[in-house]
């Protein structure tokens, strides 16, 4: 299996390295990361393809994640979206599953394990999801035949 | 399961394993067994206008009279003769001469025994209906479903007294047997990599928990996941399916092959979330994946106070009117460490209150009050995949 490809929306530099540092798991998995600073160049970003994960910032300063995150979705309702924030919330998690958030990480507890286990279930739940579809459509097809 | 009641007259040792064994694998109960027909007419004589299924060894002109007589003792019930054809052929006139509905030569042949069999369930509308099948899934790992289901398919036995099996499909690791703090001999890995694993096995596979309710947990010793096709697990679904009423299935928040086939194999599918992000996403993704399901959802440890959680959010988010709710009820998890239902350590916690009211959703009271679940045809089931209705 291929290395993932992440494409990482952030407008914080530290941030940014800090999540490149937790993805660098040369033993597990290989992530191929690209980083972004904002709303605009994320979703021009998504929309040229070759990405599998997106790690995004909720609170960024040019443009707005939410607003991101719904964009990517009407581009790709199945790709994990992964939202962090340094400032964590129940109505900004309810906001986020409403935009199709695959899942919340609060940045003050984030570390390498809890990335990991998060991407983990994300992908597989996407890949098994993509497959699912793929077979349906399939199945749906030969009956219309 | 329980469309025929069967009695066993005249059959020797020769036959007896296999009657019981094929019998088990088409639904049927072995009601009784009889050494000749005067002990089986003094027998019973108390139940004469019980729907039943004789089997009758006819080995000589003697036994050919005595079946002659039980056709007429007993008219309009079905009776198959088990003849010995090689040593006098007539014999099967014979035996259809004196009342049999089938005759089936011996030596004993499984799938010809299988065909009369089947050929008098449908001729007396005594088909198979199977039991109705139960999918219990996660939408993330550790939201609680093996709880759920566990609770389920107890209260299903032991409050409805329906005969209830509860499987678990975790292929490593599985905790069912921790949760009920039993240590079964069998597990479902033992019945998986078998080729030729019929009912009967799993019948002989499974523990007895308590009156009506019976498990076949996942391997619970065994950390190396075994390489498991999805079609021989949906074959051991549809086997326990002949041996109980309901049969509900614990499925381990995978999304592989195994979990959407799984589902899509049962006749309903409970989803268990939580009210977490990566939760409420799952559930979500399978609701959209596999819109003809219908999934039920149910959110696990809910907290009504979580603000933007709301049962009624989460229902419109979700598409699901029916979406209910199980209480953050610390017995819960105190059963589970004591290794009992929760009905056997809280008989009044909120949390088995709400189990029993996901239980009357899935099992309505009419079909629960007659005994018999209703069960889509593979026409409904077709339609419901397919997305096209039966009405013009």
């Amino acid at each position: 299996m291929g290395p993932t490809r992440v494409l990482h929306v952030e407008d914080d530099r530290i941030q940014r390295a800090l999540i490149a540092h937790f993805l660098d798991m040369p033993e597990e998995h290989k992530y191929v990361v690209t980083g972004v600073e904002s709303e605009e160049q994320a979703v021009d970003t998504f929309r040229r393809g070759g990405v599998d994960l997106v790690i995004l910032d909720y609170q960024l300063a040019q443009g707005d994640g939410l607003n991101c995150l719904r964009q990517l979705r009407k581009l790709d309702p199945i790709v994990p979206v992964i939202a962090v924030s340094g400032m964590a919330s129940p109505a900004i998690a309810a906001d986020l599953i409403e935009a199709g958030a695959d899942d919340y990480l609060n940045k003050q507890s984030l570390d390498k394990h809890i990335l990991a286990e998060s991407i983990e279930t994300a992908m597989a739940r996407a890949q098994g999801v993509r497959a699912n579809v793929r077979a349906t459509a399939l199945l749906r097809r030969l009956a219309r035949e | 399961m329980y469309c025929l009641n069967i009695i066993l007259i005249g059959c020797d040792e020769r036959v007896l394993p296999d009657l019981r064994r094929e019998a088990l694998n088409h639904s049927a109960t072995v009601e009784a067994e009889f050494a000749d027909l005067p002990s089986a007419l003094n027998g019973l004589e108390s139940h004469p206008d019980q729907t039943r299924l004789f089997i009758v060894h006819v080995g000589s002109d003697p036994e050919l009279a005595q079946l002659k007589r039980l056709s007429r003792a007993f008219v309009g019930r079905p009776i198959i003769a088990l003849v010995d054809a090689d040593k006098d052929a007539s014999m099967v006139v014979k035996a259809m001469r004196a009342g049999a509905l089938q005759v089936v030569p011996l030596p004993f042949q499984r799938a010809d025994f299988g065909a009369a069999l089947d050929c008098i369930a449908v001729q007396f509308g005594l088909a198979p209906g199977g039991a109705k099948t139960i999918a219990v899934a996660g939408a993330t790992g550790g939201c609680g479903t093996t709880t759920i289901a566990l609770n389920l398919a107890y209260e299903l036995a032991c409050t409805q007294q329906v005969k209830c099996i509860l499987m678990e499909l975790s292929m490593r690791m599985g905790v069912l047997a921790s949760h009920l703090d039993v240590q079964p001999r069998y597990t479902t890995s033992d019945l998986l990599f078998d080729d030729k694993v019929d009912s009967y096995a799993v019948n002989q596979a499974l523990s007895t928990i308590a009156e009506n309710f019976s498990i076949l947990p996942g391997p619970y010793q065994s950390i190396e996941p075994g390489i498991i096709k999805p079609d021989a697990v949906l074959a051991l679904m549809e086997m326990a399916g002949r041996l109980a009423q309901i049969v509900v299935v614990d499925v381990p928040c995978t999304f592989d092959d195994l979990y959407f086939k799984s589902l899509s194999a049962a006749d309903s599918v409970v989803l268990v979330t939580q009210q977490k992000v990566s939760s409420i996403r799952g559930a979500q993704m399978v609701c959209e994946a596999l819109p003809d399901l219908q999934a039920l959802v149910v959110v696990n440890r809910y907290d009504p106070k979580l603000h933007g959680f709301s049962a009624d959010r989460l229902r419109t988010l979700l598409r699901c009117p029916g979406l209910t709710t199980v209480a953050n009820d610390p017995a819960v998890g105190a059963a589970v460490d004591h290794g009992r239902p929760l009905r056997l350590h809280a008989a009044r916690s909120s949390a088995l209150a709400d189990i029993g009211k996901l239980m009357k959703v899935l099992i309505p009271e009419e079909m629960r009050s007659n005994g018999h679940i209703e069960r889509p045809t593979l026409f409904d089931r077709l339609s419901h995949a397919f997305s096209f209705s039966a009405k013009v």
